[in-house]
């Protein structure tokens, strides 16, 4: 309870003892209530006064209690005052003349410090820098520093290649920064394992879903190769079957299961799969570039050119603007 | 029981986070050295991060070692007097010179002498003690002055605790240095902590100083300094360039670099496994007419006896000798028994090593099994005696980021075990050789890129499915390490380099005796 409200209580108990004992009524029963009264105010107001006295004054803990509850209870109304008085004057007279060990300073400032110029990276082209033998190495590793915090999609062929590189702090920090990526996937994919393995039937297809999902990055951002790859892409086809089952309309799910197709080199059930989420509502600008991929592949390419045509102006995948324009272009040249 | 201790010692070995605390390569090659040279008595001086980290000894104690200390960094209950003090102004302004030789990169005499001074001045009481740095207006003033003047981070309480907290261990090194019992020489098998411990033994007591280091500690610091994440960086979006190094990382990696460059400035000798370590032990800062290479030689006739319990067929066995842990990339052995399983739905992989370092790392690896659907080929063995494993194996498998000169692979040559490795440390030139002669003993095995398991379990394949060609890399193998690789080879050259400095450690103290006489 807060030291203000026992004070409160306490000057109730003390105020209504004292009410007590100073009636006309002088029968026993009405002294002991008093003596209870005065004994409930002495003990409560013992307990705030030696909450605020110094650490060194309150061992040990009883004995020192008992004390204050000795001036309080046998001396009525004067005591419990002096305490409250004690109390005021204890918390308010050292805080008056207290000499803090504080002074007032200045506004905190903070001028940023430049890097040495000798040390400042030249933008120059990345993977020009990590490969050629004439780069120092210190400005080599800064290159890495770099890619560290780009993409693995788009760093992965860099990174794979700085792994034979000459210089061992390269191969290292691209092993580093490589295996953190791939590790930062997997811990996800480990968890959400263990969650499917006790979810409920109405949680299985957001788990699969997502496993799918993670599965798939390892092998788009280029973080897993060769038997693993294939190992992978196995996996997410399973879990995004498991998940269609579920759901067979997210039309979403249909075009990653195209994806995971493609790269599987399915291309017949890749181009299924894609057409079916064109069914399912997805617009041409979300699934056309795959199946244009497609018909590129099967050399069809005035299919390539109408799917290609269908894709419009405010397309999300700013990059295949370009291909877009050329498609378009090419299509108008042939008419 | 305790540990054994004395009142001296002719070698005091100054061992960070190895033996006889923790098993591994490096701890080993301590075991053999101490047994090879019983003429000489040894104390140990082990320096570990936390009591806790730390299980019982995993080796027993040769007879000559006299004495055995053990000193923990991390184990901040030590703590300087806390009151506030004024400071010596002026050692803060040598300190700050100190730092500019130290960024300059230039290894002066002035920096040395420096060096010298200050390290004498780290006692209680003294200068720069720990009670002054942590609580003296002067140690504040100089603190807030650096970090005006060069942090490139804009946070001042993590400048001014990463300043503290970095330096605090030397001046529990000092303290280890103020206690150790004498010793004709100090031996110290790393460079870091422990090699600064040396340095500052060899600045005091005049007493030489060998180094030899295994794997370069300051590089494996380094990247693990790359990639930590507990190291902050409080810059905003727009204040950040992304091809700069976080500050306080920056400044870590400068610490243990210097730490490492004074080792290095007073060691005596410096010895190295290969000559790719000794260059550079070179570039970062080691004079270089100090250096040599020591290569790790192996107990032939222990190992033969070893060959012996082989029987003549290959085991499809590829086994992992080693800890569990990151930097010898299991992951990526374990995913390479994925493509030797395509291949051989029989063959065995086995990890045999100690799993108490990275618990994490091992649950990992666990799980990893288990999605790569290897759980009947796949074993976590834990700790085998090597003897009794060798025999069981058919081809050793070395997955490594990061390696020296491996003893494990040169113990499987001398087993009749061939290897598969990644292209680290020295591995090459252990399993192709090095110049003509040393490469017409023939490839004990194959070589591949690291984290690249599709060309190490094919390596591994290879090995386990053609006998005349695991013959062959047999035969390479126990060739080269008969040659090369010989415990007596490496106890011979050890013992000039003790020989040499104990003669020193003599001499210094004669002069010392006469100039004591003449005064």
């Amino acid at each position: 309870m807060s030291n203000l409200k026992l004070l409160f209580y306490a000057i109730s108990s003390e105020i209504a003892s004292l009410m007590l004992l100073l009636s006309d009524d002088t029968s026993v029963a009405y002294f002991i209530v008093y003596l209870l009264a005065h004994a409930l105010a002495s003990g409560l107001m013992s307990v705030v006064a030696w909450r605020f006295l110094p650490a060194r004054f309150r061992t040990p803990k009883m004995l020192s209690l008992l004390l204050i509850f000795g001036f309080a209870f046998f001396i009525p109304a004067i005591g419990l005052l002096t305490l409250l008085i004690g109390i005021v004057v204890g918390v308010w007279l050292p805080a008056i003349f207290r000499d803090r060990p504080f002074s007032l300073v200045g506004e905190p400032y903070y001028t940023p410090v430049q890097a040495a110029s000798s040390s400042s990276f030249r933008q120059i082209d990345i993977q020009s820098l990590l490969s050629s033998p004439d780069s120092p190495d210190a400005l080599r590793m800064q290159g890495m520093l770099v890619l560290k915090d780009m993409p693995a999609r788009v760093t992965g062929k860099v990174l794979r290649e700085s792994l034979g590189d000459r210089y061992e702090d390269v191969r290292l920090l691209s092993y580093g920064i490589l295996d953190l990526k791939e590790k930062t996937i997997t811990r996800d994919i480990d968890r959400l394992l263990q969650l499917l393995e006790r979810a409920k039937s109405s949680r299985r297809y957001g788990l699969a879903r997502r496993l799918a999902e993670l599965y798939w990055e390892l092998t788009y951002q280029d973080l897993v190769r060769g038997d693993i790859r294939k190992l992978t892409l196995e996996k997410a086809a399973f879990y995004a079957d498991m998940a269609l089952m579920e759901a067979p309309q997210d039309a979403g799910l249909w075009v990653l299961r195209g994806r995971i197709q493609l790269a599987q080199g399915s291309v017949g059930e890749a181009q299924q799969s894609l057409v079916f989420s064109r069914r399912l509502g997805l617009s041409a600008n979300q699934v056309n570039p795959w199946l244009a991929e497609i018909a590129m592949e099967r050399r069809q390419f005035s299919l390539v050119r109408r799917l290609m045509g269908e894709i419009s102006d405010n397309s999300q995948f700013t990059h295949l603007n370009k291909s877009v324009e050329y498609w378009r272009g090419h299509g108008l040249s042939h008419r | 029981m305790g540990f054994p201790t004395a009142d001296k010692a002719d070698i005091c070995l100054l061992l960070e986070g190895t033996f006889p605390f923790v098993s591994g390569g490096v701890s080993s090659w301590v075991n053999q050295m101490i047994r090879g040279f019983p003429e000489y008595t040894f104390a140990c001086c082990f320096i570990g991060s936390r009591p806790e980290d730390y299980g019982s000894m995993k080796y027993e104690l040769p007879p000559n070692v006299v004495h055995l200390e053990t000193h923990y960094l991390h184990n901040f209950k030590r703590g300087a007097e806390k009151r506030p003090m004024k400071g010596d102004t002026s050692a803060y302004q040598q300190v700050g010179k100190f730092h500019e030789l130290v960024k300059s990169g230039k290894n002066t005499e002035q920096k040395v002498a420096m060096f010298e001074s200050m390290v004498g001045q780290l006692g209680d009481g003294k200068a720069l003690s720990e009670d002054s740095f942590l609580r003296s207006r002067a140690s504040w003033e100089y603190i807030s002055r650096c970090y005006r003047e060069q942090s490139r981070d804009p946070s001042f309480v993590d400048y001014f605790w990463t300043v503290r907290i970095m330096h605090s261990p030397i001046w529990a090194l000092n303290e280890i240095a103020d206690n150790l019992i004498p010793a004709k020489m100090y031996h110290t098998i790393s460079t870091g902590y422990a090699g600064f411990l040396g340095a500052l033994l060899k600045r005091r007591t005049g007493r030489p100083l060998l180094l030899s280091e295994h794997g370069i500690y300051t590089k494996e610091r380094k990247i693990d300094l790359f990639q930590s994440e507990w190291i902050s960086d409080n810059r905003g979006l727009v204040e950040k360039n992304n091809a700069e190094m976080a500050y306080f990382r920056e400044k870590w990696v400068n610490f243990f670099s210097e730490l490492g460059k004074q080792c290095y400035l007073a060691a005596d000798e410096i010895v190295a496994l290969y000559e790719r370590n000794r260059e550079r032990q070179v570039t970062d800062g080691a004079p270089a007419e100090r250096t040599h290479n020591i290569p790790n030689g192996v107990d032939l006739p222990r190992f033969a006896a070893v060959r012996e319990a082989r029987g003549n067929d290959v085991p499809k066995v590829a086994c992992l000798i080693g800890r569990v842990v990151p930097i010898k990339d299991v992951k990526t052995f374990l995913r390479s028994m994925r493509t030797v399983v395509n291949e051989i739905p029989d063959a065995q992989g086995w990890i045999a090593g100690p799993q108490d370092e990275d618990p994490e790392y091992v649950k990992e690896c666990q799980g990893l099994v288990a999605s790569l659907g290897l759980d009947k080929n796949v074993t976590f063995l834990g700790f085998q005696k090597i003897d009794e494993l060798l025999p069981k194996v058919g081809v050793l498998v070395l997955s490594s980021i990061s390696e020296a000169l491996p003893l494990v692979i040169l113990e499987g040559f001398a087993a009749g075990v061939p290897t598969v490795s990644t292209d680290v440390g020295s591995c090459r030139q252990l399993i192709e050789g090095l110049g003509a002669e040393d490469e017409a003993l023939g490839k004990a095995g194959d070589v591949v890129g690291i984290a690249d398991p599709e060309a190490l379990g094919k390596a591994v394949t290879r090995l386990l499915t053609d006998r005349p060609a695991w013959d062959a890399a047999q035969q390479a193998g126990i060739r080269r390490v008969e040659a090369l690789y010989t415990q007596e080879l490496m106890f011979a050259s050890y013992r000039n380099l003790y020989e040499g400095l104990m003669a020193k450690s003599a001499e210094s103290v004669a002069e010392v005796g006469k100039l004591k006489g003449h005064s």
